[in-house]
């Protein structure tokens, strides 16, 4: 080799690239060009690597190492190098070099198992070449096929000890095979050879707490972080381990500090905003994930992650461009489409949230998260008879992984029973206002309540459950094995099921059948879970009247009254005398989710409106505080002939406030064909009459079920045309209207709806008897 | 990923451990402080920032060593002053905490904090005239601080013009309607003034705006109560414990009501609550009421020879020592929950000694033995007797004498446990109950007869005074 070419290798070996290039003569011979473009490789520079090699090549330098650094270059560039390397391989088929290129031309491309094959082939030409064993154990580790990865990375450690990676690796494999003990072991190792990976802390505490020494592990950080107050490393690592260990407070305290000191790196903000979104501090958590998601714009999973979260604080628009985004850059995978789905249902677009869900159940057909989002999306939009969405309902349930843990076995009939509430909503929350009341009120000589549900502490609703909880266990954020694991191990008779197949539901745990009865009550109770494990379904003879037992895979239990018990905030303010008595017209209001709202409905509501001239329309969700979205909606109406003057669109408010806007409302008209739950109590208390059109599925016929439990009847109407005529006859009717406001909360008071004791030795009732029969099977 | 580079702006993140200080986020603050720590000198403020944090986390001493070190360098900081004005109020060092506050507003006249700080701690000293004038010039500078008003009207207040602190409270509610503060302080200021008519609109006002909380229903219901309003009031409690479902103050209050199962005593936070709030008007509250126990115990007692060692039970304010001060007794001990009303029994300088303890806890870790033991309106504050009566026989010497009053149970209420709940939080016993208790507890019962205990309104409410004797050994 020349001189120049010599002296610009060795340069390039120390990292001077520069150098490298201004040692090389000009005009150049082979040798140089072949040099020049080994440079250009390096610096990423692949046009120009390409043209110099290939100039090399044209001046006859045709040995191995050029020909595949062109390779190389082209394959960068788009062009078919894998041709030319496989063309190398073939005229020096003892080499490695050109398979395992190809193995990461492949893995670059997204071809996985093309990638394994060629990264096999490398290892069998030299078992000891440590990349193709660090990236063939890696795509096994992807496809969560761990025992071959482990092989490979037992090896790989041996021979390359000092690398971090391969103890990282042999650490997800560890942890996959079920050995947390040993992953712990070798993320230390990866951790002590590159001590500023966050990333190797981080899987180090969790592979310590699921080897039940996460308590050690926190003394051991809380150690170092006291050593070094600037190591943000351990300080990440600490915050992430308290966040896993479920003390969420102080991890977030940690994170955030953490964050503070570190403003510019993605892992301390994505854990402080994991940690937030789990603590449901969504005004906190935004902000941490939008910071994270800019400082890491590459990591899908935090595009995806901020997009959700972006949802739960109804910000559904910003959401709903980001997944389109994404989708558009990374494909259209389930999971975005079912979160865009979602994000499109809550915009009231609730046809094209159908159409999204449908493609995400064709892309993962074993995802349950895909079917319950069609399921839900068909709940909102309509045109899917109650038998469709059971089966919908039993394709999710399909899904979920079942263990062989025995199901507990219902033995005396007459013993005090443990009740174990699931839910990650006993607090302010329509579980909260629906249920709590009922539990208050049962015999607490028959039963014992025990909570699993969020983190404690919270509201006054929730305070309400803990004060008559004999234990309360968090169980949010738990894998689902581990939530049920806890149900089996605290003895719980009966599994009330509080969630459904909501965002933060616990299905996934009640398929393990950690119950010996297992019941659905309120919260996401919109229709059947679909569920073989899911014992009793809690109903009423509206909400499901004789005949209804097809649409349901549970048995129904039907209450004497209603099947919810509304307990109303003490601090309601007065309902206030009806608007329209005033002179003015007669205001129509709903205030419920936009996702209820569909073009049938807007329909509906518009011909009232045109029968009724004098009559405005107000309209309060989030989603109205955004204003295209709002401005969307006035369109609609205008389509149907209805003036915007005659729209009044609220955005969000806080619970007292949306209290006091019924004052300002004459009727409410609820939607449909998903009713209004505990809107349609929050009207009736606050001395609004609910007009309500009564569906197949259960969420279709929640308002008639209260309205008939408050005795109003009367005001739920059998179609659409019927529930027009009601709307115009009513408005017509001032006198009766204020007649019915002026009693209607004292009404409401003494019906069935709010009488807690009476529902309380129902629901003790009910209960028992399922018991006892579950007692008598064989 | 690359080595993570540190935010090295340290008056940056000295704002950030201000607020979360500011904010309670002790937790957050502290691992900040430390990194500061190791990024830059210390100064001043970062020492302000250490005595805060120190003192939020408990460390009083610390953050007082701090205080002094910083407070020697930069005499004439006011944030300093006040900080450490603000601890030694706190820490009950009020004259010291005056001369702070009082400092800082020398040097900074114009510190609406500086002069809401003194006007409070002035007010703790029993300075309510100078307060009022503090706290009215700071609170003009900010009409809208809760504490300062708050501070205003109980100024006014003590200086007997509640007139004046209800119109103090009623600005501020015209000012920020959703504040429930200021109706909780209005309304427990009717309350306190025995205004219950008036406590009662204020409070259904409230509740018709949505400005409500346990506190204003609670209040409403004692108002309700005080009135005779007694199922009213029921419904009152039922609602406060829906807002405040863990608190057995009101959670005692429903179960009064019937409403809830009930613990089968009064919480001992219950009746420290109760009793703390009524010390300075107990005795003429109770007097008001027709309150006749230490007459009835007084006659009893000076009819039978004289004896000592005397233990009072639930002595509150020490009325009963008052009623027997002239009797030939030995030295009294009086035991009560409520701080405030010891400090007032204390005053009266008839005890020997006064202890802060429950009842029960008391007699269960006395190792003393006592000639007469005496409770006065106790027993409305247990359910079942049975172990009080135990307790009390455990610390009579052979022979001595235990002397009760009870309140009574209609002889047609059916109760199987021969007690029960009133609607006013207290219990009722039937002579049944009293009986089958003394025979538990191994005491004889020398006498049990029936008395009217105190009059509710015009109306008498019928009692038991009991004497139980321990068998001469």
């Amino acid at each position: 080799m020349s001189r120049p070419a010599q002296t610009a290798l060795e340069r390039l070996h120390a990292g001077d690239r520069r150098g490298a290039l201004a040692a090389l003569p000009d005009p150049a011979g082979a040798e140089e060009h072949a040099v020049a473009g080994m440079v250009h490789l390096a610096t990423g520079d692949w046009a120009a690597a390409r043209a110099a090699l290939a100039t090399a090549l044209g001046l006859g330098e045709a040995g191995p190492a050029t020909l595949l650094n062109l390779a190389l270059a082209e394959d960068r560039l788009g062009a078919d190098g894998r041709a030319r390397m496989r063309a190398v391989a073939a005229l020096w088929p003892q080499w490695d070099e050109p398979r395992l290129r190809l193995a990461e031309s492949f893995r670059r491309a997204g071809d996985e198992s093309a990638a394994l094959a060629e990264y096999v082939r490398t290892l069998a030409l030299n078992a000891d070449r440590a990349e193709a064993l660090l990236g063939a154990a890696v795509l096994h580790l992807g496809r969560e096929d761990a025992a071959p990865a482990l092989t490979l990375l037992l090896r790989l450690c041996a021979l390359a000890p000092d690398q971090a990676e391969a103890w990282d690796a042999l650490g997800i494999a560890r942890r996959q095979t079920g050995d947390p003990a040993a992953a712990e072991a070798a993320f230390a190792m990866a951790q002590r050879l590159r001590p500023a990976q966050v990333s190797f802390a981080l899987r180090r505490g969790d592979a310590a707490c699921a080897a039940g020494g996460g308590e050690r592990e926190l003394a051991r950080l809380e150690e170092a972080c006291a050593r070094d107050p600037l190591d943000i490393v351990q300080m990440t690592a600490r915050g992430a381990l308290l966040h896993r260990l479920g003390r969420l407070d102080a991890a977030a305290d940690v994170l955030g500090a953490a964050a503070a000191l570190a403003p510019d790196a993605p892992e301390p903000a994505a854990a402080l905003a994991a940690c937030l979104v789990q603590a449901n501090r969504m005004s906190l958590a935004v902000p941490a994930l939008r910071r994270a998601a800019a400082l890491a714009p590459d990591d899908v999973i935090l595009q995806n992650n901020l997009a959700v979260a972006l949802t739960r604080i109804h910000s559904y628009r910003e959401a709903r461009e980001l997944l389109d985004g994404l989708i558009a850059a990374h494909g259209a995978r389930a999971p975005f489409l079912c979160n865009l789905a979602n994000a499109l249902v809550c915009l009231g677009l609730q046809d094209e949230g159908v159409e999204v869900a449908r493609r995400a159940t064709e892309r993962a057909p074993g995802m349950h998260l895909a079917w319950r989002t069609l399921a839900g999306a068909l709940t909102y939009a309509g045109g899917a008879s109650a038998g469709t969405l059971r089966a919908l309902a039993e394709r999710a349930a399909a899904t979920l992984p079942r263990g062989h843990a025995a199901a507990p076995v219902a033995r005396d009939p007459e013993r005090r029973l443990r009740l174990g509430l699931l839910s990650a909503t006993l607090k302010t929350h329509p579980v909260g206002w629906l249920t709590v009341a009922g539990f208050e009120t049962l015999d607490p000589r028959a039963f014992e309540i025990v909570c699993l549900g969020q983190e404690p502490g919270g509201d006054a609703l929730q305070r309400r459950f803990a004060a008559i909880a004999a234990g309360w266990h968090v169980v949010t954020g738990k894998p689902a094995e581990e939530v049920a694991a806890s149900i089996r191990d605290r003895g719980i008779d009966v599994l009330i099921d509080l969630s459904g197949w909501g965002d933060q539901g616990m299905l996934a745990a009640c398929a393990e059948r950690p119950a010996p009865l297992q019941v659905k009550w309120v919260g996401m109770q919109a229709h059947t879970t679909g569920m073989p494990e899911i014992d009793l379904f809690l109903t009423d003879r509206w909400e499901t009247p004789a005949g209804f037992e097809p649409f349901y895979t549970e048995r129904l239990l039907r209450m004497p009254d209603g099947y919810v018990v509304y307990s109303p905030p003490p601090d309601a303010p007065h309902p206030g005398p009806l608007p329209a008595a005033t002179g003015r017209g007669i205001t129509f209001g709903c205030l419920n989710n936009l996702a209820k709202i569909t073009p049938r409905v807007i329909a509906t509501w518009a011909a009232i409106l045109r029968r009724v001239p004098d009559a405005r329309l107000l309209l309060k969700a989030h989603q109205f505080s955004d204003a295209p979205t709002a401005e969307r909606i006035r369109a609609a109406f205008a389509a149907h002939g209805i003036d915007a003057a005659r729209l009044e669109l609220r955005g969000s408010s806080s619970l007292r406030d949306q209290l006091a806007q019924h004052r300002a409302i004459d009727i409410v008209l609820d939607p449909f064909p998903y009713t209004g739950g505990l809107t349609t109590c929050e009207a009736l208390w606050m001395g609004v009459p609910v007009l309500a059109l009564a569906g197949e599925s259960f969420a279709g016929r929640h308002s008639a079920s209260h309205l008939s439990n408050a005795g109003l009847a009367d005001w739920i109407a059998a179609d659409t045309a019927e529930y027009v005529e009601r709307a115009v006859a009513w408005a017509a009717d001032r006198p009766a209207l204020a007649r019915l406001r002026a009693g209607l909360r004292e009404r409401v008071a003494a019906s069935p709806l709010c009488d807690a004791p009476r529902f309380g030795r129902h629901l003790g009732a009910a209960l028992r008897g399922a018991w006892r029969e579950a007692c008598a099977r064989p | 990923m690359s080595a993570l580079m540190l935010n090295r702006d340290v008056d940056d993140l000295l704002r950030q451990i201000r607020g979360l200080v500011a904010g309670g986020r002790v937790a957050a603050a502290r691992p900040l402080l430390s990194a500061v720590q190791r990024l830059a000198e210390p100064s001043p403020e970062m020492w302000e920032i250490e005595a805060r944090l120190l003192l939020r986390e408990g460390r009083g001493a610390e953050a007082f060593a701090v205080l002094d070190r910083a407070l020697a360098l930069r005499p004439d900081s006011v944030s300093l002053r006040l900080c450490r004005a603000g601890a030694r109020a706190d820490a009950g060092e009020l004259a010291l905490a005056a001369a702070d506050a009082a400092d800082a507003v020398l040097l900074a006249p114009g510190d609406a904090p500086a002069k809401a700080l003194l006007g409070a701690v002035l007010l703790e000293l029993g300075r309510a005239a100078d307060a009022r004038a503090c706290l009215a010039e700071a609170l003009r500078a900010v009409p809208q601080d809760l504490d300062t008003r708050l501070a205003l009207a109980r100024a006014e207040e003590t200086l007997g013009d509640w007139r004046a602190a209800l119109a103090v409270l009623q600005a501020g509610i015209a000012l920020a309607p959703a504040r429930i503060g200021l109706r909780t302080a209005a309304i427990l200021l009717l309350v306190k003034r025995e205004a219950f008519a008036e406590a009662v609109a204020m409070a259904t006002t409230a509740r018709a705006d949505g400005a409500t909380d346990a506190c204003v229903l609670g209040l409403l219901g004692h108002a309700l109560s005080s009135l005779g309003r007694h199922d009213d009031a029921s419904g009152a409690y039922a609602e406060a414990l829906k807002l405040a479902p863990e608190d057995p103050y009101v959670r005692h209050l429903v179960a009064a009501a019937g409403l809830v199962p009930d613990l089968g005593r009064a919480p001992p936070d219950y009746v420290r609550v109760v009793f703390d709030g009524y010390a300075p008007r107990f005795d003429a509250h109770l007097m008001g009421l027709g309150y006749r126990i230490p007459g009835l115990v007084r006659a009893v007692v000076a009819a039978a020879p004289a004896a000592g060692p005397v233990l009072d039970l639930g002595c509150g304010t020490g009325l009963m020592a008052v009623a027997l001060s002239d009797l030939p007794l030995g030295p009294t001990v009086g035991v009560d929950l409520s701080r405030r009303m010891l400090a007032a029994a204390a005053q009266r300088g008839l005890y020997a000694e006064l202890h802060e303890c429950d009842i029960e806890a008391f007699l269960a870790a006395e190792p003393r033995r006592f000639a007469l033991l005496l409770a006065g309106d106790v027993c409305p504050y247990f359910g079942d007797l049975t172990p009080l009566l135990r307790g009390a026989a455990a610390r009579l010497e052979a022979g001595g004498r235990f002397v009760f009053s009870a309140e009574a149970l209609a002889d047609a209420t059916p109760d199987a446990r021969g007690w029960q709940l009133g609607k006013q939080g207290r219990y009722r016993h039937g002579a049944g109950h009293i009986l089958a208790a003394a025979a538990a507890a191994g005491l004889t019962v020398e006498e049990l007869r029936p008395e009217v205990v105190r009059y509710e309104g015009e109306a008498p409410v019928p009692g038991l005074l009991a004497v139980l004797r321990s068998a001469a050994r």
